[in-house]
């Protein structure tokens, strides 16, 4: 099968396509075989980290499935701050945790998991005896339970649909309810590079730089809702790129208030997503003028989706007794306000080596290094499994080569950049927007304690921009050397997959 | 001629993409697989970097953890020093492991100024059971083992006193007997990951395959397909960035 038709073929024959293949098998058979073999080379990676990784031990993981778990059983959420019932887990979560040694494993990698036959049926004797509100009394306080409902809301359906109900059986339902996430992602990242460029080895460069991330393929396995802002950013990426290449239609810019109305009610740091709204609107009117009845039919129904959303998260959170607005990152501006010159000294000793002029340094030597290096790319479990340290030096020499090589393709192809600034001004705006907060709410816990709140996987929703990136960058290159640029790198990605998930198995299991 | 062009670029980007794999596997995975290694059985009570906690044992004392897992094929039990119990005279330990069916003690001479870790070997029981791990300082010098006093890690085992939990306990790795490498104890570690997950080792080991060859198959498979469709004219302006002109009328 021609690698460039399915997706692009539709668009270029809107009206040859009958209603029997707008049908979901219709799409799935067009689906491009690069593609589709992507989608599966995620979906096994998925599965491998979803099975690999001991239960509990991704990033506050334990938390994350308690919310769920609550919301599933009863119908509610957790508290954040009060403490009642069983306390943070239910019964059954907190034994787990407790006699298969799931919580001294978390951050320590000298502790291991009780793997043996004994403790496994002593767990199996627990949870036929299990009392009956044993699954559902972990009242809180649960520290998730302050993240808006959205993911949780999404995973207790998965919970409910396990149709196997032992703990590990829904735990790794839920898992896979979050590889969905991820693979869609996946496929919204051929969406949008699709609408980019015809070259298919392009497209398959951009879509395995994000299927082969470790730590997108770790995150996207585990109960987080990481995952599922990776999702909305990428779907939003992917809208506003067909929004500014063919024109605004209602479904379209509806489309792109629903997703930054999403955004927020999954977690707190999904409100960056509405500066970018203003700017890609902005853009949109810019480029294609629509007409002004368009506009405010548009504006009003995208105004309203924005406010529905945020009257349910105020009525959710003061209906379940806590959370404050977007899981705090809100009341982090409020408490602490912004030095500029400080700021910009943080900034500057975020990125380089400190100057005799700077103020001292804000919290710990921690910086580029640590969150576009080492967290960004792969650091697993509750941040204790890690990548060789040569392996981080190579994957940083090689983002600072990139970064010089976007740079110099970016002035180069510059005509043909001015050509489209509005799709490059919407980018950056997502992706300047994306860093910026998160260096604002770095700095401003900074200010308030030695925690720097901010590691790679917070950059994860920004992967399609890291994606269409490394592809620009390819493409720059002399025509021959752009696929062997691709080779080399999708082959990276694979030995990082497997180094990732080899550590993981020696550190839990050997 | 663009065809052998095409398929010349094909041949090398699926040579660099198999010379890639091969160097990161043989330089960095297979010397990391075969090489031979102590294995864990258990580990009652983790060792805590941050704070830890001396247990200061006087001569003729002894302490015990309860709930330790035994399984049939641990061999020695891997105990810390504490810092300050490197003093100038030799002392002796004693390792003591019951559990209902099972009993074992194994004796051990620290040696002068000796720090760090010891590893004591003890019989295993003939199959897993779940009993207590004591140490008795049955040298005439007061020594001190590395131990913890953090909730996260007395989960399973604390030192227990008249029958009463207390809020510490020594840290102690129980080991199998060693010189196994990573390739020869796949199976035990397939097993080990499938006993914490709903599915059973059949999964992880059809995953083995699936990761070490169908992973990067299907990559490269991509890969080749997309060579093989031709770019487009390096003139055609909308081959990179989009194009404005297919704009969709609402």
């Amino acid at each position: 099968m021609n690698a460039v038709t399915g997706l692009a073929r539709a668009r270029r024959a809107p009206h040859a396509i009958g209603h029997r293949s707008r049908t979901l098998a219709g799409r799935i058979r067009r689906t491009p075989a690069p593609l589709a073999l992507l989608l599966a080379v995620t979906a096994v990676l998925g599965l491998a980290w979803s099975v690999v990784m001991p239960p509990f031990q991704g990033p506050d993981e334990s938390d994350h499935f308690a919310y769920v778990q609550h919301l599933a059983e009863t119908g509610s959420a957790p508290s954040s701050t009060e403490f009642s019932g069983a306390g943070s887990y239910s019964t059954e979560e907190g034994r787990a945790l407790d006699l298969l040694g799931l919580r001294a494993t978390l951050a320590n990698p000298t502790a291991r998991p009780m793997w043996s036959e004994v403790d496994q049926r002593r767990w199996e004797q627990f949870e036929r005896e299990l009392p009956a509100n044993g699954r559902s009394d972990g009242e809180g306080a649960d520290p998730a339970a302050k993240n808006p409902p959205l993911y949780y809301a999404y995973e207790s359906v998965a919970y409910r649909l396990s149709p196997d109900t032992s703990l590990f059986g829904r735990q790794l339902v839920t898992r896979l309810a979050s590889l969905l996430l991820l693979l869609a992602a996946v496929a919204l990242v051929w969406v949008a590079i699709s609408e980019l460029t015809q070259r298919t080895w392009a497209r398959v460069l951009a879509t395995g730089v994000v299927a082969l991330q470790p730590q997108l393929s770790f995150i996207g396995t585990i109960v987080n809702p990481d995952i599922l802002l990776v999702a909305i950013w990428t779907a939003f990426i992917a809208l506003a790129i067909v929004t500014l290449n063919r024109g605004p239609t209602t479904a379209r810019v509806l489309g792109l208030f629903a997703l930054t109305a999403l955004s927020p009610l999954t977690h707190g740091r999904g409100i960056a997503l509405l500066p970018p709204l203003v700017a890609v609107l902005a853009l949109i009117w810019l480029r294609h003028r629509p007409a002004r009845r368009d506009v405010v039919r548009w504006l009003g129904g995208g105004l309203a989706l924005l406010g529905v959303a945020l009257i349910a998260f105020r009525l959710y959170t003061s209906g379940n007794g806590g959370g404050a607005l977007y899981g705090g990152q809100v009341a982090a501006f409020q408490q602490h306000s912004l030095n500029v010159r400080e700021f910009l000294s943080y900034l500057w000793q975020f990125y380089l080596p400190p100057l005799p002029v700077l103020e001292q340094r804000l919290g710990p030597p921690y910086g580029f290094r640590q969150v576009f290096i080492e967290t960004f790319f792969g650091t697993f479990g509750s941040l204790d499994v890690r990548l060789p340290g040569r392996v981080y030096a190579l994957l940083q020499v090689g983002s600072v080569l990139g970064l010089v090589a976007l740079y110099t393709a970016a002035v180069v192809r510059w005509r043909e950049l001015r050509a489209r600034w509005d799709l490059l001004l919407a980018l950056l705006a997502v992706g300047l927007t994306g860093i910026v907060f998160l260096h604002v709410v770095s700095y401003l816990a900074l200010v308030g304690g030695p925690d720097p709140i901010v590691v790679g996987r917070y950059l994860l929703p920004l992967i399609a921009l890291f994606a269409l990136a490394v592809t620009f960058v390819a493409t720059s290159l002399p025509r021959r050397l752009g696929p062997l640029f691709a080779a080399v790198v999708l082959a990276c990605g694979v030995l990082l997959q497997l180094a990732g998930l080899g550590l993981t198995v020696i550190r839990f299991y050997g | 001629m663009a065809e052998r062009l095409d398929r010349h670029r094909v041949a090398i980007a699926t040579g660099l993409f198999a010379a890639v794999l091969l160097v990161g596997a043989l330089t960095q995975f297979l010397p990391r697989l075969t090489r031979q290694g102590e294995v864990v059985s258990n580990t009652p009570v983790r060792s805590d970097f941050a704070a830890v906690q001396p247990i200061v044992l006087e001569p003729g004392a002894r302490v015990c953890l309860g709930d330790v897992t035994f399984d049939p094929a641990v061999r020695s039990a891997q105990l810390t020093f504490a810092p300050s119990a490197t003093g100038s005279a030799p002392t002796r330990l004693t390792l003591e492991a019951f559990a209902p069916g099972y009993r074992a003690s194994a004796a051990t001479e620290i040696a002068r100024g000796q720090g760090g870790r010891l590893d004591i070997p003890f019989a295993p029981p003939r199959r897993g059971t779940i009993g207590t791990l004591c140490v008795r300082n049955s040298g005439a010098r007061t020594t001190a083992l590395a131990g913890t006093g953090d909730p996260r890690a007395l989960t399973r085992s604390a030192i227990v006193v008249d029958g009463q939990r207390t809020g510490q306990a020594f840290s102690v790795t129980l080991h199998e007997a060693g010189g196994r490498s990573l390739l020869d104890r796949t199976g035990q570690l397939a097993d080990r990951t499938a006993a914490l997950s709903a599915v059973g080792p059949w999964l992880v080991w059809l995953l083995l395959p699936l990761l070490l060859l169908g992973v990067p198959a299907a990559v490269l498979v991509a890969l080749r397909l997309a060579l093989r469709d031709p770019d487009p004219p390096a003139a055609n302006a909308q081959a990179d960035l989009g194009r404005s002109s297919r704009r969709d009328r609402q």
